[in-house]
C-alpha cells in the first residue's frame, strides 16, 4: 500500500527535519538575543521581532498548506490528506495564537497598547477564529466523510482572509508598520536580518516536523478506531464480513 | 438518538457563534477599521458634526513643536501629514517611543477652537530596523514614505 | 536503542543547549540592569559608578542634550534626583521619557553627574515574549512525539494492530 510507503518515508526524514529545526532555532536565538544590535528607535525591545515575525509567517504558511490540502482532498478524496488537513489546522491555530500573544507583548512597550482594532490585528484575529471554527466543526460532525468535506469547504472559504492579513498594512491605515521585506526592498540592517531569517527558517522546519508527527498521530488513531470497529463487528456479527 | 440531537444543537450553536463573530467583524467593526485614523488634513476639514466626537488622528510629530513648559499639566505639540498641521493638547504620559519626527496615533476630540484634545497616544513606528551607529552614519534603508503610508 | 529513550535523549540535549543559552543571556545583560531608583540615591548616597532609572520630570530640562550637555530632574516614586549630563550627543532626552542614567552621585554638590543616558531596555517584555512564544510550542512538540512513539510501540506488541 502506498500510504505505508509514505509513512515510512516520512519516518526516515522527520529526524532530519526536527534536528534542522532545533539547530536553526538555537542559532537564531543566539544571534537574536546576544549577537544582534539594539534598534535605533526601539532599543532592546526589537528582539521580540525575531520571535513574533517567524511565528506569524509560519501561521500564514500553515493556513496556505491547509487550504491547498483541502483542495487536494476535495479532488482526490484521500483520507490521509484529510488527516493532514486536520493536523495542520491545529498546528496553525497554535502558531496563530502564539503570534498574537507575542505581538501583544511587543505592542505594549512600543505602541503603548496591548491591542487595537486596526486592519492587521483584526484580520489576524479573524484568522484565529476561522481556525477555531474549523476545529470545532470537525468535532461536531459524526460522519467522517461529511466532516472531511465540510471542513475542506470551510478552509477554502477562509483562505480569503490570507491576502487581507498580508496586504492590510499596505492597503489601509494601520497602527502596525508596513512590510519590512517587500518590493521596496529590505528595510532591516544585515545584523538584524540574520537572526530573523534563521528563526523564520527554524519555525518553518519546526512546523513541518510538527505536521509530520501530528499527521501520523491522527492516522494511527484512525487506524486504531477502524481495527477496533472491525474486531467488534467480527465478535457481534461473524457473518457480516464474509 | 438523544446524543445525536445534542451534537446537532452544539454544531448549530458553534456555527452561529463563529458566523456571528465573523459577520460582526466583517460588517461592523472591520468597516470602521479601514479608516483606523484620520489624517490632520481630514481633521481640519471636519464638519461641526465631528466636533467633540472621539476620533483617532495619525501623523508625524513636528520637529521642535513639543512643549511642556506651560502652567497647566501635560504637553502640546503639532501633528502633521505633510499637507496640514494641527495643534494637540495632551494630558498624561506619552508612550516611550513618542518623539519629535516620529509617527503617533492620537486619540481624542477636535473642537471648534481648532485644537485637538487627547488623553491617549500610541506611537507608530516605521518598518526600518537598524543599529544606532548606522543611523548616525546617515544610512537610510528603503521604506515606504511615512506621509504616504498615512494617507493611502 | 529504544525509540522512546532516544526521544528523551534528544530532548535532553536540546534542553541543555537552551539552558546554556539562557544562562549566557542572563550573564550578558546582568550589567545592563538599573541598580537604583532616584529616592535611593538621595537617601543612601551610593558611591562609585551606578545606573539609575526614572522618568524625566516635565518642565525641568535645560541645556541642549543634542550638543551633549543638559540638566534635568529624574523622577522616582517618592523623590526626584537632579541630574547633570555631560557626554556624547543624545536625542532621547525629553519630558516624560523613562530613562536610565549612568554616572556617579556627587554628594557635595547634591547632583548626579551622568556621563551616559540610555533608554529603558524593557528586558521583561523581551523575556516574556520568548517564553510565551517558545514554551507552549516545545511542550506541544514533545507531547506529540512521545504519544506517536508510544502508539508505535503499542502497535508492535498489540494484536489489535496486526495486518489483516
Amino acid at each position: 500500500m502506498t500510504i505505508h510507503r509514505v509513512i515510512r518515508g516520512v519516518q526516515r526524514y522527520q529526524g532530519w527535519v526536527g534536528g534542522g529545526a532545533a539547530l536553526c532555532l538555537l542559532a537564531g536565538l543566539y544571534l537574536g538575543l546576544l549577537g544582534s544590535p539594539p534598534d535605533y528607535v526601539q532599543g532592546e525591545v526589537v528582539r521580540i521581532m525575531y520571535i513574533h515575525v517567524p511565528l506569524a509567517h509560519t501561521a500564514l504558511l500553515g493556513y496556505t498548506v491547509l487550504a491547498g490540502g483541502s483542495v487536494w482532498y476535495l479532488w482526490k478524496r484521500d483520507p490521509v490528506v484529510d488527516n493532514m488537513c486536520h493536523a495542520v489546522a491545529a498546528i496553525s491555530a497554535c502558531f496563530t495564537a502564539l503570534a498574537t500573544a507575542t505581538g501583544m507583548i511587543w505592542g505594549k512597550p512600543t505602541w503603548d497598547a496591548w491591542w487595537t482594532w486596526d486592519a492587521r490585528l483584526t484580520s489576524f484575529a479573524v484568522l484565529l477564529l476561522i481556525l477555531l471554527g474549523y476545529l470545532m466543526l470537525r468535532t461536531m460532525i459524526d460522519d467522517p466523510d461529511k466532516e472531511a468535506r465540510y471542513a475542506a469547504v470551510l478552509a477554502i472559504l477562509g483562505f480569503v482572509d490570507l491576502p487581507i492579513v498580508h496586504f492590510s498594512v499596505e492597503w489601509w491605515r494601520t497602527l502596525h508598520q508596513p512590510q519590512s521585506i517587500s518590493l521596496r526592498g529590505v528595510s532591516i540592517a544585515s545584523g538584524m536580518l540574520a537572526p530573523l531569517v534563521l528563526m523564520s527558517l527554524g519555525m518553518s522546519l519546526l512546523f513541518s516536523y510538527m505536521l509530520m508527527i501530528r499527521t501520523q498521530l491522527l492516522y494511527l488513531h484512525r487506524l486504531l478506531d477502524a481495527k477496533k470497529g472491525r474486531l467488534l463487528s467480527r465478535f457481534h456479527a461473524p457473518n457480516a464480513d464474509s | 438518538m438523544k446524543k445525536m440531537r445534542g451534537k446537532k444543537i452544539g454544531m448549530a450553536v458553534s456555527i452561529l457563534v463563529i458566523a456571528g463573530a465573523l459577520g460582526w467583524l466583517a460588517l461592523g467593526n472591520f468597516g470602521d477599521n479601514l479608516v483606523y485614523f484620520f489624517t490632520p488634513s481630514e481633521v481640519t476639514a471636519f464638519s461641526p458634526d465631528y466636533y467633540g466626537k472621539k476620533v483617532r488622528v495619525g501623523g508625524m510629530v513636528v520637529q521642535g513643536s513639543v512643549r511642556t513648559d506651560m502652567d497647566d499639566p501635560g504637553m502640546t505639540f503639532d501633528l502633521t501629514d505633510g499637507e496640514a498641521t494641527i495643534p494637540v493638547t495632551f494630558t498624561g504620559i506619552p508612550p516611550d517611543l513618542f518623539k519629535e519626527g516620529q509617527g503617533a496615533v492620537v486619540e481624542g476630540y477636535w473642537t471648534d477652537r481648532r485644537r485637538f484634545h487627547s488623553t491617549f497616544i500610541m506611537a507608530k513606528h516605521s518598518e526600518d530596523y537598524m543599529p544606532i551607529e548606522l543611523k548616525r552614519a546617515g544610512v537610510e534603508l528603503p521604506r515606504k514614505d511615512f506621509m504616504k503610508s498615512l494617507v493611502q | 536503542m529504544n525509540p522512546l529513550r532516544l526521544l528523551y535523549l534528544r530532548w535532553s540535549v536540546v534542553l541543555v543547549a537552551v539552558m546554556g543559552l539562557a544562562a549566557l543571556t542572563a550573564q550578558h545583560y546582568r550589567d545592563h540592569l538599573a541598580g537604583f531608583v532616584p529616592q535611593e540615591v538621595t537617601r543612601e548616597a551610593p558611591a562609585g559608578d551606578i545606573r539609575v532609572a526614572g522618568m524625566v520630570q516635565r518642565g525641568t530640562v535645560t541645556g541642549n542634550a543634542r550638543a551633549g550637555h543638559a540638566a534635568f530632574q529624574l523622577m522616582g516614586r517618592e523623590a526626584s534626583l537632579p541630574v547633570v549630563y555631560e557626554g556624547p550627543p543624545q536625542d532621547n532626552l525629553r519630558a516624560f521619557k523613562t530613562l536610565v542614567v549612568i554616572g556617579a552621585w556627587d554628594a557635595s554638590a547634591g547632583v548626579f553627574r551622568a556621563r551616559e543616558i540610555g533608554i529603558v531596555p524593557n528586558y521583561g517584555f523581551v523575556a516574556g515574549a520568548y517564553l510565551v512564544g517558545l514554551l507552549p510550542l516545545a511542550l506541544l512538540v514533545f507531547a506529540m512525539s512521545r504519544r506517536v512513539n508510544l502508539l508505535y510501540e503499542d502497535m508492535k506488541t498489540s494484536a489489535l494492530y496486526q495486518e489483516d
